[in-house]
């Protein structure tokens, strides 16, 4: 560096960099760094199955047995909001932290003048971003295969669905995603805990009966596909008719199942935070 | 790089009775240690406690007990101090999918500068460690030597007032070892605060005189590697003349109180052990003008740093 420079060099304030200017720049690096990792190509190829069984779709029912709305209702309440949105999650939220701790990489983080808030929202944000990519590029596909060559299916109800399982299965990609990063940053071996989180108790608890489902994330997923289409005959929507039916069960609104997952989003934040102020670096 | 207008007197970075454990294992015991500008080096055997005192020191792991200040302000909850604070870690990992220029322009810019700015200081980091050559190259094609490069190029290129190296010169070639031994030299003459932690001697002793030594998680020594020599009393420093009076040499120095011991050794050279080195050559001209003692040539045989090292860890 250039004498001329010293006058000017040493930054006169020793302030930390604003947390959402910190955060911007992380996030945009992280996302073209997650990107860049060899994973996004399994879960990418696994992002396919739903595309797999709208192409045997197309090609098994030339008799029109399952109505377009009735297969997207069961691939949006089964397969993505069961299956795909946690897989993708699990992926890049466990790593979204843990594995930048795990490699040594997080070091040029910590050494900047950064609030550890900071870091954590933009690696988080940067998970989310590629998540959410991830499974709407896979709805996007499946509804380009529906729709090319039978452009009769395209009808206010069908685009009504369509939008309303986008918009919670992105939802529901940002909430796993959000309680995925805060246990990568809590746990040295977050892979199992993890999976029996996201395949145990969400899909034991999402079918219990009465209150526990409600401490589900998965419930309020399937909630808010129930309320953007009622009239949807699938298979979680008829057992949620079932239990209105036989339980007397009254599912919360479409705004106390956002409120939830919000609020489920904001509390993963606050505990990974913390947990990354107070974590330590020992490689 | 440029100048740094400090105190040389004045510690920057001060660590006041530190300790850290880790569940029943002191690694760090009790330590208090205050650095100014110019080089020092922190040594220590693999498990002596010399890698967590590095990162105590740099805010990377918190102390059990006692604190880590940079100017009198606790670095971990200033956070924005790590803008006088530049790191090269010793752990090999970086975003190898990034080109050298790419990685060091995120890091300046995570400094907080503008773009141009960014820029500048990114182009001159690279020319300082000599990468521009291989600047848009990525870093996961990079040789050991290189990458090591790169990461001292980003703990450099904010203007850092502190620097912490950890084995910066693991990996590199002999050519690039002269250039960053000269690079570390070079930063500590200009007032900067470096800290280089190393377990390879000789590599601290081409860099600084000055030096911490760690031993089972306690400081054993601070100081010039002299002085420390001269500290242990029970190990009397050894000096060698070549005279070609030898016998009449050994008789005066024998007949002084700051002298232990005379010798002479095989080669035919009068050896002399001293308790008080610092006074010994301090005394030692006067003495041989006033009595007109001819020596060839003299050398102090166990004040190195491995000698040092050797006493103070029982090596």
């Amino acid at each position: 560096m250039t004498p001329d420079r010293a006058a000017a060099a040493p930054v006169a304030t020793d302030r930390p960099l604003s947390i959402w200017t910190s955060a911007y720049w992380i996030a945009f690096f992280s996302f073209r760094e997650m990107l860049r990792r060899r994973r996004i190509l399994s879960v990418g190829l696994l992002m396919l199955l739903p595309v797999i069984l709208v192409v045997a779709w197309r090609v098994l029912d030339k008799d029109g047995v399952i109505s377009p709305g009735l297969l997207l209702a069961n691939l949006s309440g089964m397969v993505y909001v069961h299956f795909m949105v946690a897989v993708v999650s699990l992926a890049f939220g466990l790593s979204a932290i843990g594995e930048s701790a795990d490699e040594g990489t997080i070091i040029y983080y910590w050494t900047r003048p950064l609030r550890r808030e900071a870091i954590y929202i933009g690696r988080l944000v940067a998970a989310q971003t590629v998540s959410a990519v991830l499974v709407s590029g896979s709805l996007v596909i499946c509804f380009l295969v529906m729709v090319a060559g039978n452009l009769g299916i395209l009808s206010w109800d069908f685009l009504k669905l369509y939008v309303g399982a986008c918009v919670v299965i992105v939802c529901g990609a940002w909430v796993y995603t959000a309680v995925f990063a805060c246990v990568g940053t809590w746990l040295k071996k977050p892979l199992l805990p993890a999976i029996l989180f996201a395949f145990g108790w969400e899909s034991i608890g999402g079918n219990a009966p009465l209150r526990l489902q409600e401490m589900t994330i998965v419930f309020h997923l399937r909630n808010l596909l129930h309320n953007s289409a009622p009239d949807a005959e699938s298979m979680p929507n008829l057992l949620q008719n079932l239990k209105e039916l036989f339980l007397n069960e009254v599912p919360p609104s479409s705004w106390q199942s956002l409120l939830v997952l919000l609020s489920v989003i904001v509390v993963s934040i606050l505990l990974g935070c913390w947990l990354l102020r107070r974590k330590e670096l020992f490689r | 790089m440029s100048g740094f207008a400090t105190d040389r007197s004045a510690p920057v970075l001060h660590a006041e009775r530190v300790s850290k454990w880790f569940g029943e294992v002191i690694a760090v015991n009790d330590c208090t240690l205050s650095l100014g500008a110019g080089v020092t080096g922190l040594l220590g055997l693999n498990g002596a406690g010399k890698t967590t005192l590095f990162k105590l020191m740099s805010g990377l792991i918190l102390p059990s007990q006692g604190e880590v200040t940079v100017r009198g302000n606790r670095l971990r909850r200033e956070v924005g101090l790590f803008r006088r604070v530049g790191f090269c870690p010793e752990s090999d990992a970086l975003f190898d999918w990034l080109t050298g220029r790419e990685f060091l322009s995120l890091m300046v810019r995570l400094m907080g500068y503008d773009s141009a700015e960014v820029a500048r200081r990114t182009d001159e980091a690279l020319e300082l460690v000599r990468l521009s050559d291989a600047a848009d190259t990525r870093i996961g094609g990079y040789s050991k030597g290189m990458r090591q490069k790169i990461k001292m190029a980003q703990a450099l290129a904010h203007d850092p007032e502190i620097i912490f190296l950890d084995e910066p010169l693991n990996g590199m070639d002999p050519v690039s070892r002269r250039e960053i031994v000269d690079l570390v030299k070079r930063l500590g003459g200009e007032g900067r605060c470096v800290v280089v932690s190393s377990h390879i001697l000789p590599e601290i002793e081409t860099m600084t005189r000055s030096i911490a030594l760690i031993h089972h998680g306690k400081l054993m020594a601070e100081g010039d590697i002299t002085e420390i020599r001269d500290a242990i009393e029970d190990r009397p420093t050894i000096v060698a003349f070549r005279s070609p009076e030898p016998r009449r040499l050994s008789s005066f120095l024998a007949g002084q109180d700051l002298v232990v011991g005379v010798e002479l050794d095989e080669f035919g050279r009068v050896v002399a052990r001293t308790d008080h080195a610092v006074s010994f050559y301090r005394e030692l001209p006067g003495w041989l003008l006033a009595e007109d003692l001819p020596v060839d040539e003299f050398q102090t045989l166990d004040d190195n740093l491995q000698a040092v090292f050797d006493y103070l860890v029982g090596g």
